[in-house]
């Protein structure tokens, strides 16, 4: 892998005594399906909130694109091309779907040189790529569980990110609406954006990742490509399950 | 492909000619009441005018609140302070410095706004609860600072010189101040609306992390939107102290005004343009009418009204509205 897009140094955030996220320290490559995997409480969420800014480190940094971003807020890294899908799903309440992915439209990465009439088009083109362009004037009562995933992402990729944080976007789905939803993740991953996945479908996230970063109370145990991850007795102890522990 | 442009293609027609439909009820609806803004005055005697300058008053304090509040998302308790300070401004002015009214009406509104850019700063960077709190503190303030200080008139007041004109002609006057004045906050809260600024501040309302983490600099938006605010109320302000040829502290920061434009703002329908109009309008002419005929009672039987509203149309009168669906 060449060029670093994302850089973790030594990065901690603590709860109280808790350690959440500890002495993390990665290179993510650019262009790359990272997965991030680890048990329930194992900092996933936490780790994703440090980089998109939604909190704090208590310790470390965090360099995008060449850059210290450690102090920038949560709507600078926005701007700088981070984009987030929440694993629970924050729908921006009392707007309907259209309007959901103007705002993003407008803000991200190139809002600035948009009009609000300009950033409507945009999220047109957005919304029938994620296939939800005939609810754009549902609100949120009226949208399945699938859609407001799909919204969430569109939602994502209307900030137009060159990097994409997803948490547990494929959680809740049926089979059919996961493997649409991983095809649907590695086409846009083909365009050239980078992407990390935290997610439980585990068929998924280890056919889908081109490297898998695992955590464990908070600490990285493994960060290395899907196979030699399956592989490696400390992540199978620490997650995987004996299943996984046998070679395939 | 083709198959999802085919379902589309009955959405957006019907959708486009019911917006077209509503579009040509408000226009009906704006050029009655204009109709009846401009000709029915000149038949009113001073006591009815008075109502609905009230009316009208009540109505740009509502629309004011409604963009902190209802917009934004950001309930401020206290918004009444910002009607006060663009009336003293005004007093001031009028008194020591022999300023004409209509250059202080603005001048009102920008003390005001500045006054909320600075509160706002500390404040909204907060999230939640605590700023309805510490809006009310704020009022009750300024209530207190402007009695102790010498150049406000302290706890006396100030009194403006009578104006040159004949009573019911100057009742008139007052009367299409205050139309205009709310004619420019209405079109101030559509432009806010349809403008990148609307947006982020209905973001921010719907979920403030999301419209964090969409690139919305929260902060930002929320002191813009209290500005918003403060500027409108605060030429309200201005325009009510002209009318009354007199303030004082506790007319000017005043609880039991500031409870009248949150109840027609909560009674009409928050976040939209029509409903704290709608809310005000019903709200005065119920209590004027109510007073007049239960003197003994009133507020019992206005609060029992604002109960059945609160508690059979949570979204306010607006969803009586035949254009709003949802």
């Amino acid at each position: 892998m060449s060029e670093t897009i994302l850089q973790l140094k030594n990065l901690s955030r603590h709860f109280g005594g808790v350690a959440a996220v500890e002495g993390v320290d990665v290179e993510f490559p650019k262009g790359a399906i990272v997965g991030l995997i680890g048990p329930n409480g194992a900092g996933k969420t936490t780790l994703l909130q440090l980089i998109s800014g939604v909190q704090m480190p208590n310790a470390g940094n965090i360099v995008f694109k060449g850059e210290d971003i450690t102090r920038k807020r949560a709507h600078e890294r926005a701007r700088l091309g981070i984009g987030r899908a929440f694993q629970v799903v924050q729908p921006l309440t009392g707007m309907n779907v259209i309007e959901n992915v103007t705002v993003a439209a407008l803000f991200g990465r190139n809002g600035a040189t948009r009009g609000v009439r300009q950033a409507r088009e945009f999220s047109l083109d957005i919304l029938n790529r994620v296939g939800l362009l005939a609810k754009r004037d549902n609100y949120m009562s009226a949208l399945t569980l699938a859609d407001t995933k799909r919204l969430e992402l569109a939602r994502a990729l209307a900030t137009e990110p060159e990097l994409l944080l997803l948490d547990e976007v494929m959680a809740g789905l049926n089979q059919s609406e996961v493997a649409m939803q991983m095809d649907f993740l590695r086409a846009i991953n083909a365009s050239g954006l980078t992407m990390i996945v935290v997610e439980h479908v585990m068929k998924a996230i280890m056919s889908i990742s081109d490297i898998i970063l695992v955590l464990h109370h908070g600490r990285k145990i493994e960060f290395a490509p899907p196979n030699e991850v399956a592989r490696n007795p400390e992540v199978v102890r620490a997650y995987l399950g004996a299943r996984y522990a046998e070679p395939a | 492909m083709t198959d999802r442009l085919s379902a589309d293609a009955s959405g957006p027609i019907s959708a486009s000619a019911d917006a077209g439909r509503s579009k040509l009820i408000l226009a009906l609806l704006l050029a009655c009441s204009l109709l009846v803004l401009l000709v029915v005055p000149q038949y009113l005697n001073s006591y009815w005018l008075r109502v609905l300058t009230q009316v009208l008053m009540v109505a740009v304090l509502a629309s004011s609140w409604n963009v902190i509040a209802g917009i934004c998302g950001y309930f401020s308790f206290g918004n009444v302070v910002f009607f006060g300070i663009g009336a003293y401004t005004t007093a001031v002015l009028m008194s020591q410095f022999d300023v004409s009214f209509l250059v202080t009406i603005p001048l009102g509104g920008i003390v005001a706004a500045v006054f909320a850019v600075l509160i706002g700063l500390p404040l909204l960077r907060l999230r939640g609860h605590y700023f309805a709190i510490a809006t009310l503190g704020i009022n009750l303030g300024a209530r207190e600072a402007v009695t102790n200080l010498d150049w406000t008139g302290g706890g006396k007041g100030i009194w403006l010189q009578i104006p040159d004109m004949e009573p019911h002609a100057f009742s008139l006057y007052v009367f299409y101040m205050m139309g205009a004045m709310l004619a420019v906050t209405v079109a101030g809260v559509i432009l806010l609306l349809r403008s990148r600024a609307g947006y982020a501040m209905r973001a921010i309302r719907g979920n403030e992390t999301s419209a964090a983490v969409l690139g919305i600099d929260t902060t930002f938006y929320k002191v813009l939107a209290f500005a918003i605010s403060a500027l409108f109320s605060g030429m309200a302000g201005s325009i009510y102290i002209f009318w009354m040829g007199y303030i004082e502290p506790g007319q000017a920061f005043d609880m039991a005004l500031n409870i009248q434009f949150v109840m027609a703002g909560l009674m009409g329908g928050l976040g939209t343009v029509v409903g704290p109009l709608l809310g005000a309008a019903v709200l005065q002419i119920f209590s004027e009418l109510i007073w007049s005929h239960f003197l003994q009672i009133h507020l019992g039987v206005l609060g029992l009204l604002i109960i059945l509203v609160v508690l059979f149309m949570p979204n306010g009168l607006i969803s009586l509205m035949p254009w709003r669906r949802k």
